[in-house]
C-alpha cells in the first residue's frame, strides 16, 4: 500500500514583480510504499527543496496532487495545515533546528505539548525512543551543551515521537562529521527496519546508499530511480556514483 | 586609498543600517533639543522682569545638569545595540584585510556624521522650539510675552561641548570594544549560542527585600522632614531593587512555573514560559529602565501638576484673607479685650478712609511655644527632641476668640481646653506642658479657625482653646526665656479682604501707618508683618510654575528614552526571534499560534514595567504627600486626583506607542520569509 502518492506535480515561481516565471518543478511522479526508505538526490537548483516544501505542506504546488495516506494535501484547509503536519509528518533538518530555549527533552515534546497531550503521555512515549536512539543522559541538557550528533539524534526523537506517518529528512547529515553521520543513517535503517517510512532528501552518495531506493531529480522531474535490492550498501554507493557521473556528463539512462 | 574611502564607507555603512541609526540620530538629536532649550531658558533673559526669576533660573540649570547626566547614559545604552549589530559588519572587513586601525578610521567618521547631523538637526529644531517654549513658560508664570525670536549663544556653546564630549566618549568605547576583540568573535558576536539564562534566586529574592523595605520606608513615614531624607534612600533602593526583580526575579519565576509540569506542559503556556525566561535575561535591565523611567515620568508629572493647579489651594491656605495681618506683642496686656479692639478700629479705620470697610474679617489672639512630643509631655528644650518627627506646634488660643470666629458656643472650665490638630493625630486625654500647665481635653475640634501660619508650617499644630489666655501665659511664665531666647510668642492675627484686592500701595501702607500713628506701640505690640494674598501669588506661581514646566520638559526627555528603548527592544528582538520563528512553523505551529504566543509574551514584557511602575508609584504616593507638605501643599484628594490622571495619560501613551512598535517586531521577524 502506498503511503505517498505524488502525481503531475509542478510548480512555478513569479519573480516579486511577476514578470519572468522560474519552474522549479515540472512533471514530479512517484510513489512512496508504507515502510518504504527512499532518498532523493538531485543538483542544486534540481527542485529537491521546492518538492520537500511541497510534501511538508510548507507550499502549494501550481498543479498535480500530492496524496499522503489517502488524503489530498489540497484539500488540508490552510488553518488546519500545521495540524495535519504536526499529526502526520515529522522532520529531520541540516541545522537539526532545535530550540534553544527548551531543554533536549522539552524540543522532543514540542510537537505533542502543541497537540494538547498530557505529560505523563509524552513521557511514557519518549522513554523508549531517547533509549533506542542513546540520547536518555541529554534529556536535561540545553542544545548548546551537547555535540552536532547529540542535537541531530534529538531531532530525529522529535521527528517520531508524534508517531508520523512519513518522516522527512532534509539534508540529515549535512552538518555532521563522518562518524556521527554514519551513526544516524544505521539510526534511520533500524528506525526503517521498524515499519518508519522514511523520505530523505540528500546530496550525500553515502547518505543515499544507505536507503531503499533512490530517486534522481534533475530540471523539475524526476530522472531516474534505483533500487537497492538485495546490493549491499557498498554495491549501492557504486551504483549511485556512476548514475550522479551520468546525470553530471548529460548521458540519457532511459 | 584615497582620503574620502574612510568617510565614504562609513557613511554607505550608516545608509544600509537606517533602520538602527535613523531612530539613533533622531535621540541624539531629541537630547540635544532638550539640553539646549533648557540651557536657553537657564540663561536667557527672559524672564528677569518677573518675580522669582532668579530661583527659576535656578531650577533649569539644575534640570539642565540632570538632562546632560541622563543623555549621556541613555546615549551610551542606545549606542550599544548599534554595536551589537554593527559587529559582524566590522568582522568582515577584517577579515577582507582591515586592521582594527582601519575600523577605528570608519568608526570615526561614522560618528563625526552621526554628531553633525544630529547636533545640527537637535540646535535647529531647538532654537525652533525654544521660543515655543518661553512662551510657554511666560504663559504658565501669567507674565507678557514677546514674540521676537532669539538665540542664545551661551547655549549653543554649553551643548556643542556637552554633546562634542558625550560623542567623543561613545567613538572611544565603540573602538574599544573592536579593540578587544578578535575578528571570529567579531563575526559570530550576534549568532554566539545563547546560554540557557540561570535562575538567581538570591539576587532575584534581594531585589524583593529591597523594594519591600523601600516600600515599607514610604509607607511608614510621618514627617515631611524626615522624608526628604528617606525619599533619596527609598528611591535608590527602589532603582536597584527593580533591576534585581526584574533581571533575576523574573527568570526564577519562570523557573518556578517551568517546575509545575501540570502548568508548564500546555500549549498555551510551554513556548511562553520558556523564552519569556530568555527574552526576560536579555530584556531584564531594559525594562527595569523603562519601569524606572516611567515611574519618573509619573512622580514628576502628579506632583508638579499637583502643585501648579493646586497653587490656588495652597495660596488659600496660606493666606485665608487678601490681607494677613500679624501682630506680635512683648507683655500679655497687649492682647487684653481692649487693646485688640482698639488696634482692630485702627486697622478698620485705615482701611475704610482709603478703600472701603473690610470684609470677611476675624481676628484671634495666641500664645505660642515649640517643642518635642513625648507621650502627652511637650517637651520645650528642642535639644532633648529624638526625631524630627516629634517636634510640635503648640498654639493657645483663648475660648472668647474661638467662639466668636467659629460662631459656636462652647463653654470651658479651667484646666479644661478644645484641642484641633492641624496633621497626623494626638490621642491622650491630656496634655501638658513639661514645667508648665497641664490640660484635660474637653473635646477634639475637627474644623478650626484658618491659620495661614500653621498651615505653612511644616511642623504639626496642636492648637488648644483654653479657657482664659491669661492663666495660660502665667503656666508657661516659667519657660518664657528657655535658652535666652524668647521661647514664648504673644501674637494677634488679623485677616480680611478688601475690595478690589489688588491695591498694592494701600496694602504696603498699613504697617507704615501703624508704627508711624504711634497706636502699635501705644498699645504694647513690637512688630507687626502683612502678608498680602495678591503679592505673594506671583512668588508662588513662578515656583510652582517653573517647577511644572520643567516637570513637562523632564518628562519629555525620559518618555523620548523609553518609547526610544522600547523601539530598539523590539527591533533587536525581532531580529532574534526570526530563525525560532521559523523553527516554530516548521515544527508544526499555525501562524496564529505563534502569533498568539509572542503577543502574549509582547504584552507581558511591554505592560510588566508599566504595572511595575503604578506600583511604585502607589507605595510612593503617601512619601510624596508628605513631601509636597513642604511646598505648603495639603491637599490629598488633589493629588490622588493629578497622579490618576498622570498615570492614566501614561497608560494610553504607552499603549499607543506598543501597538506602533509592535508592527516593527512583526516585520522584522517575518521579514526573513518574504527574502527567502
Amino acid at each position: 500500500m502506498s503511503i505517498l502518492e505524488v502525481s503531475g506535480l509542478r510548480k512555478v515561481y513569479s519573480t516579486r514583480l511577476g514578470g519572468d516565471k522560474v519552474e522549479a518543478l515540472r512533471n514530479v511522479n512517484f510513489t512512496v510504499e508504507q515502510g518504504e526508505y527512499v532518498a532523493i538526490m538531485g543538483e542544486s537548483g534540481s527542485g529537491k527543496t521546492t518538492l520537500l516544501n511541497i510534501l511538508a505542506a510548507l507550499d502549494r504546488p501550481t498543479g498535480g496532487t500530492v496524496i499522503l495516506d489517502g488524503k489530498n494535501l489540497r484539500d488540508v484547509k490552510e488553518s488546519a495545515v500545521a495540524a495535519f503536519r504536526r499529526d502526520n509528518l515529522g522532520f529531520v533538518f541540516q541545522e537539526f533546528n532545535l530550540l534553544d530555549t527548551f531543554t533536549v527533552e522539552d524540543n522532543i515534546y514540542l510537537p505533542l505539548v502543541l497537540a494538547g497531550k498530557s505529560y505523563k503521555e509524552m513521557h511514557s512515549r519518549l522513554v523508549p525512543i531517547a533509549a533506542r536512539l542513546g540520547i536518555e543522559k541529554i534529556l536535561k541538557k540545553y542544545p548548546y551543551e551537547i555535540s552536532g550528533g547529540q542535537k541531530q539524534r534529538a531531532a530525529v526523537a522529535r521527528a517520531m515521537i508524534t508517531e508520523p506517518k512519513l518522516i522527512l529528512a532534509d539534508e540529515p547529515t549535512g552538518a555532521l562529521d563522518s562518524r556521527s553521520s554514519d551513526e544516524l543513517l544505521r539510526l534511520f535503517t533500524e528506525v526503517n527496519s521498524l515499519g518508519q517510512t522514511i523520505l530523505m532528501v540528500t546530496h550525500s552518495v553515502k547518505a543515499a546508499s544507505s536507503s531503499g531506493r533512490v530517486l534522481f531529480i534533475k530540471d523539475g522531474e524526476v530522472f531516474h530511480q534505483i533500487y537497492k535490492g538485495a546490493s549491499t550498501d557498498e554495491e549501492m554507493y557504486q551504483k549511485i556514483s556512476d548514475t550522479l557521473t551520468l546525470l553530471a556528463t548529460g548521458g540519457n539512462v532511459k | 586609498m584615497k582620503i574620502g574611502f574612510y568617510p565614504r564607507l562609513a557613511a554607505d555603512g550608516i545608509r544600509k543600517n537606517r533602520r538602527t541609526f535613523l531612530p539613533f540620530i533622531l535621540t541624539c538629536a531629541g537630547m540635544v533639543m532638550m539640553f539646549y532649550i533648557i540651557m536657553y531658558l537657564a540663561s536667557g533673559d527672559i524672564l528677569s522682569s518677573t518675580f522669582g526669576a532668579e530661583t527659576m533660573r535656578q531650577i533649569f540649570a539644575l534640570g539642565s545638569w540632570v538632562i546632560m547626566v541622563f543623555s549621556g547614559i541613555f546615549l551610551f545604552y542606545t549606542n550599544s545595540f548599534l554595536m551589537k549589530r554593527r559587529k559582524k559588519e566590522f568582522g568582515l572587513y577584517s577579515i577582507l584585510g582591515m586592521g582594527k586601525g582601519n575600523i577605528a578610521r570608519i568608526l570615526f567618521w561614522e560618528t563625526v556624521i552621526v554628531a553633525v547631523f544630529s547636533i545640527v538637526l537637535g540646535l535647529i529644531g531647538g532654537i525652533a522650539f525654544s521660543k515655543m517654549a518661553e512662551l510657554g513658560m511666560v504663559r504658565i508664570m501669567g507674565e507678557e510675552a514677546n514674540y521676537r525670536l532669539s538665540v542664545s549663544t551661551l547655549a549653543i556653546k554649553r551643548t556643542l561641548e556637552v554633546f562634542g564630549a558625550i560623542f567623543l566618549l561613545l567613538l572611544l568605547n565603540s573602538v574599544l570594544q573592536v579593540r578587544f576583540s578578535s575578528a571570529i568573535s567579531l563575526l559570530r558576536s550576534e549568532s554566539a549560542g545563547e546560554k540557557p539564562p540561570k535562575a538567581n534566586w538570591l539576587v532575584g529574592i534581594m531585589g524583593v527585600l529591597l523594594l519591600a523595605a523601600a516600600y515599607w520606608l514610604a509607607v511608614t513615614i510621618k514627617d515631611p522632614v524626615e522624608a526628604l531624607l528617606v525619599f533619596f534612600a527609598a528611591v535608590v533602593m527602589v532603582i536597584i531593587g527593580t533591576y534585581m526583580v526584574m533581571i533575576a526575579g523574573s527568570v526564577a519565576f519562570c523557573r518556578l512555573l517551568q517546575k509545575n509540569k501540570g502548568y508548564y506542559y500546555r500549549p498555551n503556556h510551554f513556548v511562553s514560559v520558556s523564552s519569556m525566561a530568555y527574552r526576560m535575561k536579555r530584556n531584564g535591565a531594559g525594562l527595569a529602565s523603562i519601569c524606572i523611567l516611567a515611574t519618573m515620568v509619573l512622580v514628576t508629572i502628579a506632583s508638579t501638576s499637583c502643585l501648579y493647579f493646586g497653587c490656588e489651594s495652597v495660596i488659600s491656605d496660606r493666606y485665608p484673607r487678601d490681607v494677613n495681618l500679624l501682630l506680635r506683642a512683648d507683655g500679655m496686656d497687649a492682647l487684653s479685650d481692649e487693646n485688640t479692639e482698639d488696634i482692630i478700629a485702627a486697622v478698620d479705620g485705615y482701611v475704610k478712609s482709603n478703600v472701603g470697610a473690610p470684609e470677611n474679617a476675624y481676628h484671634f489672639r495666641s500664645l505660642t511655644i515649640s517643642g518635642g512630643l513625648n507621650g502627652n509631655v511637650i517637651e520645650p528644650d528642642i535639644t532633648k527632641l529624638s526625631s524630627a518627627a516629634d517636634a510640635r506646634m503648640i498654639y493657645f488660643i483663648p475660648l472668647s476668640d474661638y467662639n466668636a470666629v467659629m460662631g459656636e458656643n462652647e463653654t470651658l472650665a479651667p484646666g479644661e481646653a478644645l484641642l484641633y490638630v492641624n496633621r497626623n493625630s494626638f490621642k491622650a486625654d491630656t496634655l501638658s506642658i513639661s514645667g508648665g500647665a497641664a490640660f484635660r481635653i474637653k473635646k477634639r475640634l475637627r474644623k478650626f479657625i484658618e491659620n495661614g501660619e500653621t498651615s505653612m508650617n511644616m511642623l504639626t499644630s496642636l492648637n488648644l482653646v483654653v479657657p482664659d489666655l491669661e492663666a495660660a501665659a502665667r503656666g508657661l511664665a516659667g519657660l518664657a526665656n528657655f535658652n535666652g531666647d524668647p521661647l514664648l510668642r504673644r501674637s494677634l492675627v488679623y485677616n480680611f479682604d478688601i475690595e478690589p484686592d489688588d491695591q498694592e500701595e494701600f496694602i504696603n501702607g498699613l504697617p507704615a501707618f501703624l508704627s508711624d500713628s504711634g497706636i502699635k506701640e501705644r498699645l504694647g505690640f513690637t512688630s507687626c508683618t502683612l502678608e498680602s494674598r495678591e503679592n505673594e501669588r506671583r512668588d508662588y506661581f513662578s515656583i510652582f510654575g517653573s517647577l511644572f514646566y520643567i516637570g513637562i520638559i523632564m518628562s519629555l526627555v525620559f518618555l523620548i528614552a523609553a518609547v526610544l528603548i522600547i523601539y530598539y527592544k523590539q527591533i533587536s528582538e525581532g531580529y532574534e526571534d526570526q530563525s525560532r520563528f521559523e523553527i516554530m512553523r516548521k515544527v508544526g505551529m499555525t501562524k496564529r499560534e505563534i502569533r498568539r504566543s509572542i503577543n502574549s509574551q509582547l504584552l507581558t514584557v511591554f505592560f510588566l514595567p508599566l504595572a511595575m511602575a503604578a506600583l511604585h508609584i502607589v507605595f510612593a504616593f503617601p512619601i510624596i504627600r508628605k513631601l509636597l507638605l513642604l511646598f505648603n501643599m495639603d491637599n490629598i484628594g488633589f493629588f490622588a486626583a493629578t497622579t490618576g490622571i498622570s498615570v492614566l495619560a501614561f497608560a494610553l501613551f504607552y499603549a499607543a506607542v506598543y501597538k506602533l512598535t509592535s508592527n516593527t517586531y512583526y516585520n522584522t521577524v517575518s521579514g526573513v520569509k518574504e527574502e527567502q
